[in-house]
């Protein structure tokens, strides 16, 4: 007599929680992914943002979501990428566009009771490669009907849409979420000066979740970012 | 091939302006309706329906009698005085009605003309030609009665033969055909023929164009001058005048008159979607796009509010129009009530897209150029572009040049170590005003809008100035702060004020 596999008893194995479904490989690569950039992020993403889902990157003020966020539009527009920025309260750096200019990115500043809107006109208009959603300080609601909205908007048109913001966005329940420890500044002493020169940052990257699934286990790196 | 001209001729165009304006006029077109040359009591009656003219009104009657006979009738009359606004962009919709088939165009007060013989390729049949060309009207607002024939005089002939009649190429076909009309269809043509000119010719006993046609073309020239040979020659099926295009406008004008002045934004925005609908349909028509829109609102008693609202790429929506005039109505809504509405649209065509082998698809560029007239309405133009560094050492400027999807010339600096990127900050627009407690070597605390803090590392003073040439010179101490709630912000002092700002933070 064959041996009966208790199903129900495997999947509460301590392995399962470890190992990645078939169908999540599958659904993954016939999504494929868009590079963030940041070797050690893409990483810990296991490729990149997934394309044609909603992904999550949470953190307070000076954590890294603005740096990590430039790097992606960096990376998405060198692939060619159509990119846009729904940029809540205006907050791009000019002195970050003078090193990298992003003449390509569609750039669109507005008020956080627009930001919503202007995503999903961004997401209807399709094509786009990645469209970004950074909420900046902002408070921004988004309730299960419009998530779920913007979430089929990302699937029909395959664009890897990533929100940004201090937190996680309640209801949003994202395909992959990654969340920004805050950061820990390098100062350097320099004679002639008051006080030191900022040089850097340091943060952690966690993921919170992948593939819509679980938090994995040692999901989390460690991020430097340098003053420009 | 032989040259076919069509003619479409609209019909008491002026009563026509007025019906296509208003979607309930015009579903209501059939029913008893005047055009007054006024509108007053003792305008004349100018233009009617069917339906008028069965109840024994007649162009010339006053208002008063029309309207005294339609009480007799019992039946409800609509009195609708002429616009020449409205009247003009009806007849400017009829030349788009021409150009939507041909390139070249010759025009009439209510006629167009235009060339189709090489719409054989595109249209079985020339009836199937005088179909689209009335379906095509219809979507104008128009009621069209289409001729098609070998000269452009023939194709006049034609619209009074029927609502859609073709002359066959043929001459003696053509006067064949022609052969039943009555003589009283030339005064109609408004070539000359007048009144007197038909009435010598029954005292000829001369009843229809066949009988005319069968006299000698010297002897009715000899007695009735020119009127009666080209008469003659049209009765023959030998229309010889010449096809003479004109140059189309340039800009799509669509305008009206209120009977009232309107002084709130929602029955404004009711008649300028009537505009935006009319304007665009005629755009339809040459396969254009609208690039540029300009307002000027009649203003009660007297005046005009011009607005220009430009957009940032060539569009052919309804509601992304009317949304971009109603917020430009909202920002600044006109001094006094709105008596008429003038609309005019530059047209362009849409941005043709060349697809780069090597990239992935972008989005559709006339797709994308609603898109960005839409974020444009709901952001404001200011707010949709491309991101662009100026010129300025203040570090809160930044400039927005029109977005194109162009193939980019992005290069990320490759990491040089595998978790090391460039640092950014966040920038407050503008920089927010801020509270600071100096201590002995540089700030101590912040208080703000959002922000109370306690400064556990500072750094600066890094001073920065410029435009001291200009009004808006500009002396600044920039620091960098570590405060207590674990953020690293940029500030600034403005040395001339004493005032201090928020930048932003590093992120």
């Amino acid at each position: 007599m064959p041996p009966v596999i208790d199903l129900a008893a495997l999947s509460e194995h301590p392995l399962m929680q470890r190992l990645t479904s078939a169908q999540a490989i599958e659904r993954r690569e016939a999504r494929g992914q868009l590079k963030s950039g940041i070797p050690a992020l893409d990483a810990l993403l296991q490729g990149g943002w997934p394309r044609g889902a909603c992904s999550e990157l949470s953190g307070a003020r000076s954590s890294g979501r603005t740096a990590v966020v430039m790097a992606t539009l960096v990376q998405a527009l060198a692939a060619g990428e159509a990119t846009a920025l729904v940029d809540v309260g205006g907050g791009l750096d000019a002195e970050a566009l003078r090193a990298q200019p992003l003449p390509s990115l569609l750039w669109i500043r507005c008020q956080p009771e627009q930001a919503l809107a202007a995503a999903a006109l961004v997401l209807e208009a399709g094509g786009f490669g990645l469209a970004v959603l950074d909420a900046g300080d902002s408070h921004i609601r988004m309730g299960d009907a419009t998530a779920v909205r913007i979430k089929r908007m990302t699937a029909r048109q395959n664009t890897a849409l990533l929100l940004s913001s201090n937190w996680r966005l309640p209801g949003v329940h994202g395909h992959t979420a990654v969340s920004l420890s805050p950061a820990r500044p390098n100062f350097e002493k320099r004679p002639g000066h008051i006080r030191g020169l900022l040089t850097g940052l340091q943060t952690r990257a966690d993921l919170q979740r992948i593939d819509g699934g679980k938090r994995p286990a040692n999901g989390s790196a460690l991020l430097s970012l340098e003053r420009r | 091939m032989s040259q076919r001209i069509a003619c479409a001729h609209a019909p008491q165009l002026g009563l026509q302006a007025i019906l296509r304006r208003d979607p309930d006029l015009w579903q209501a077109r059939n029913a008893p309706a005047v055009l007054a040359s006024g509108k007053t009591d003792r305008a004349r009656i100018v233009h009617l329906t069917t339906a008028a003219r069965r109840m024994g009104i007649r162009p010339g009657l006053t208002v008063a009698q029309a309207r005294s006979l339609g009480n007799t009738q019992g039946e409800a009359l609509r009195i609708l005085a002429q616009s020449e606004a409205d009247t003009s962009a009806a007849q400017a919709a009829l030349q788009d009605l021409g150009l939507a088939f041909a390139p070249r165009i010759d025009n009439e007060s209510e006629r167009v003309f235009f060339e189709v013989g090489d719409l054989g390729a595109l249209y079985p049949s020339e009836s199937a030609i005088m179909e689209a060309i009335s379906r095509r009207a219809l979507q104008l607002g128009l009621a069209v009665r289409v001729g098609l024939a070998s000269s452009k005089g023939l194709a006049r002939l034609a619209t009074r033969a029927g609502a859609r009649t073709s002359l066959p190429a043929a001459q003696t076909s053509a006067a064949a055909q022609l052969a039943g009309l009555s003589i009283h269809v030339l005064l109609q043509l408004s070539q000359g023929f007048d009144e007197a000119f038909v009435e010598r010719l029954s005292r000829w006993g001369i009843r229809t164009l066949g009988q005319l046609a069968r006299l000698p073309e010297a002897e009715v020239g000899l007695r009735l001058g020119p009127s009666g040979t080209a008469a003659h020659r049209l009765a023959a099926g030998n229309g010889d005048e010449p096809f003479a295009p004109q140059p189309p406008a340039d800009a799509i004008l669509e305008a009206t008159e209120l009977d009232y002045a309107i002084d709130t934004l929602e029955p404004l925005a009711f008649v300028l979607r009537g505009l935006i609908d009319r304007a665009l349909a005629r755009l339809a028509c040459r396969g254009l796009a609208c690039a540029s829109l300009t307002l000027r609102l009649s203003l009660d008693p007297r005046g005009y509010d011009i607005r220009e609202v430009p957009l940032g790429a060539p569009c052919r929506q309804t509601s992304t129009l009317l949304e971009l005039l109603r917020l430009d109505l909202a920002r600044r809504p006109p001094e006094a009530g709105v008596t008429g509405a003038e609309l005019l649209m530059l047209p362009a065509r849409v941005r043709p897209a060349q697809l780069d082998f090597l990239r992935p698809p972008g989005p559709a560029p006339e797709r994308m150029a609603a898109t960005l007239a839409k974020l444009q309405a709901l952001v404001g133009i200011e707010n949709v572009g491309a991101p662009t560094a100026p010129d300025d050492l203040r570090e809160e400027q930044i400039a927005v040049i029109p977005w194109k999807n162009v193939a980019a010339t992005v290069s990320p600096s490759p990491p040089t170590e595998e978790a090391t990127l460039p640092g950014s900050i966040r920038r407050y627009r503008p920089p927010q005003p801020l509270e600071v407690l100096m201590g002995q070597g540089g700030p101590t605390a912040l208080r703000g809008e959002r922000l109370v803090a306690r400064v556990l590392v500072a750094a600066g003073p890094f001073r920065a100035s410029g435009a001291w040439w200009q009004d808006e010179a500009y002396h600044r101490d920039y620091w960098d702060v570590h405060a207590s709630d674990g953020a690293i912000y940029r500030m600034h002092q403005d040395r001339q004020s004493g005032g201090w700002f928020l930048d932003g933070y590093y992120d």
